[in-house]
This record gives structure tokens, C-alpha cells and sequence, in this order.
């Protein structure tokens, strides 16, 4: 039994560790995703990222356990035309705040494995480990 | 060639671009209905014959398109920014009209019949207005509206075959109670004026 609870306590030690570790010196501000309509099979998160860090942070991947895959996109406008692409990585400079916001950066929330209520949870995958952050469901910007 | 000639040929030259200038000034104003959030045509365009579907499985075609206002948005479900964001314009848009009793048809059109089914369409359209119209079917009938609306889409690879998705013209287009392209509104769209251009569009006598 007590074996047990070594094996548990050191489990849930090694999936705490990363989130108090990593990304050192960047913060997630003012998350948010935006209500869907039912049965929408994308949904849009939104945040701003804030480097008080003393060197660049590089994200580079990002995930949830509620949806099958997040990525990082860029709506733009282009003579016009409407675009949507996949942004590989996202580096903040030192001081820098980089704003996720409606027509600009997402995350893109692909694969909903349920219906989303009030918020969700997303990770933030930088060079030395990972930033977990919570993101509550609204109709529109905080 | 002499310089007084060349001088001659010059202003000869700028005088006419100047009058080019008048005369396309005069006939852009020459409507006499002015709007500041988008662009009229001078010579509304008419549609070619095209055949969709609503979402309730009726077809939707030219004749839908007569005897109303209309203002048409192209997009797709799979867009979880943009389209979103722009519905949400024409919800509260509708809202407006509603209050100043100037009935407009809202259309959603999907560019992307292979995931969008009409049952996802119409769910997806009607939570922000029950009365909002989802249409879609297949691409050679939807490319038919595209080019008489001048609008344009193009399909965009993504890292799985599933995860596409579309580029897509961000004009709103207006349509007349005759069923023809006589506007367009592109964003950023600024609510109250482009309710004010509408309710004296709409309520002005035709």
C-alpha cells in the first residue's frame, strides 16, 4: 500500500513538475474561447502572452485533453480575400506581449472530444517544458 | 519634337486626366445615395442562374434572391474566427434593421460543401439568427454565385487531410429586391454606420 502511494506521488510529481518549471518568465493573460455555436467542430482560443523573462521563449506546440488537436493560426486579410494559416512557432522577446485576439493569432481547437462548458484547459509546449492555463468560455472578449 | 510642343501635348494630356477625373466623380455620385461603410455599383449586376440548396433541403436560386434585400457572407464551419465574428456582426446587424422595420434577407453561403452538411450549416447559421439563411451545394453551382458576386475561394491544404482550410472573399454583398450584386461592405465592419446605410437603402423608394 505504501509502495502505492510512492508510485502515485511520484506519477503526479512528474506531471506537476514541468507546469512549475517551464517557460520561465511567460504568463497567460486574459485567456479566453469563444462560445461556439452547437455542434461546431473548431472552436477559437484567445490570450495574451506576456515574456518578463530575461531571454526568448520559443512555443512551439500546444494541446488539450478536450480537443484531438490545437494549433496556432493567423487569420489576415489579403486583397480582400479572408485567410486562415498554420503559424509553426510563436517566439516572445524578452518584454514582449504578443496579443491572440478575433482576426488575428488563434488557437485553433480542432476535434472537440466532448461538449465544452465553461472553460478548458490548454498547454503552452516551450523549449524546457510546459505551460498549462485555463481558458473560460465566453460569448466575447474579457 | 520641339519642347513647346511637348509642353503643349503635356498639358493637352493633364487636362484630360483631369476631366477623367470629374466625369468619374460624377458618375459615382450620380445614384445620389451616398454610403460610407461600403461601395455601391454604378450599374447593379445581375446574377447568372445558379441552383443551391437551404438548409432545411429546398432549393435556393435566383428566385430566392428577388423580391427582398439581401446581404450574402461566404464562409464555412470550420472557420472558428472570422466567421464567427462576422455572423456576430449580422446578429446584432438584423437586430438593428428590426427596430428601423427594414427587412433584409441574411445569407451564409458555405464554400465548403465536402464538410459542411446542411444539418451542420444549419445549426451552426441559426444560432445566431433563426431567420439567417445557410445555403450550400455543389462547387460548379457555387462558383457559378462566386463570379457573379465576384467573390473568390480557394481550398488550403492543412497538416492532415481533414484539418483544410478556406481562403475566402470577407465582402459582404448586397443584394437588391431585383436580385442583382448592388454593393458591397468589406471589414473592418463598423455596426452603426452600416446599419444607417442599409435602413436608407432599403427604405428608400426604388
Amino acid at each position: 500500500m505504501r509502495r502505492l502511494s510512492y508510485s502515485i506521488a511520484a506519477v503526479a510529481a512528474l506531471l506537476l513538475a514541468p507546469a512549475a518549471i517551464a517557460c520561465e518568465g511567460l504568463s497567460v493573460e486574459a485567456p479566453w474561447v469563444r462560445q461556439p455555436p452547437p455542434g461546431a467542430p473548431v472552436m477559437a482560443g484567445f490570450a495574451q502572452l506576456l515574456n518578463q523573462g530575461k531571454s526568448a521563449i520559443t512555443v512551439s506546440t500546444f494541446d488539450s485533453a478536450d480537443f484531438g488537436r490545437v494549433e496556432l493560426h493567423r487569420s489576415s486579410m489579403v486583397d480582400g480575400m479572408m485567410r486562415m494559416e498554420r503559424i509553426a512557432a510563436l517566439s516572445v522577446a524578452p518584454g514582449e506581449r504578443v496579443t491572440l485576439a478575433p482576426g488575428g493569432y488563434h488557437l485553433m481547437l480542432m476535434q472537440p472530444r466532448q461538449t465544452i462548458g465553461e472553460r478548458t484547459r490548454i498547454q503552452l509546449h516551450c523549449a524546457d517544458g510546459t505551460l498549462s492555463a485555463e481558458f473560460p468560455v465566453r460569448a466575447s472578449a474579457p | 519634337m520641339k519642347p513647346t510642343k511637348a509642353i503643349i501635348i503635356g498639358v493637352v494630356a493633364a487636362l484630360a486626366a483631369l476631366a477623367g477625373l470629374v466625369v468619374a466623380q460624377l458618375m459615382l455620385t450620380d445614384r445620389g445615395i451616398e454610403v460610407s461603410s461600403g461601395t455601391l455599383l454604378k450599374q447593379p449586376r445581375s446574377i447568372e442562374a445558379f441552383t443551391l440548396r437551404d438548409t432545411s433541403g429546398a432549393p435556393f436560386d435566383n428566385s430566392r434572391l428577388a423580391g427582398q434585400w439581401s446581404l450574402v457572407f461566404a464562409g464555412f464551419t470550420f472557420c472558428p474566427d472570422v466567421c464567427p465574428n462576422t455572423l456576430g456582426v449580422l446578429k446584432s446587424l438584423k437586430a438593428k434593421l428590426d427596430e428601423a422595420q427594414a427587412p433584409l434577407q441574411v445569407v451564409f453561403v458555405s464554400v465548403d460543401p465536402e464538410r459542411d452538411s446542411l444539418d451542420r450549416l444549419g445549426t451552426y447559421v441559426h444560432y445566431f439568427d433563426p431567420r439567417f439563411v445557410g445555403i450550400t451545394g455543389d462547387v460548379a453551382e457555387l462558383e457559378k454565385l462566386a463570379r457573379s458576386m465576384s467573390l473568390v475561394f480557394a481550398k488550403v491544404p492543412g497538416t492532415t487531410p481533414d484539418s483544410y482550410t478556406m481562403d475566402h472573399s470577407s465582402a459582404l454583398v448586397l443584394i437588391n429586391p431585383q436580385g442583382q450584386v448592388f454593393g458591397y461592405f468589406l471589414p473592418p465592419h463598423r455596426l452603426d454606420a452600416l446599419a444607417a446605410d442599409l435602413v436608407s437603402l432599403i427604405r428608400s423608394p426604388s
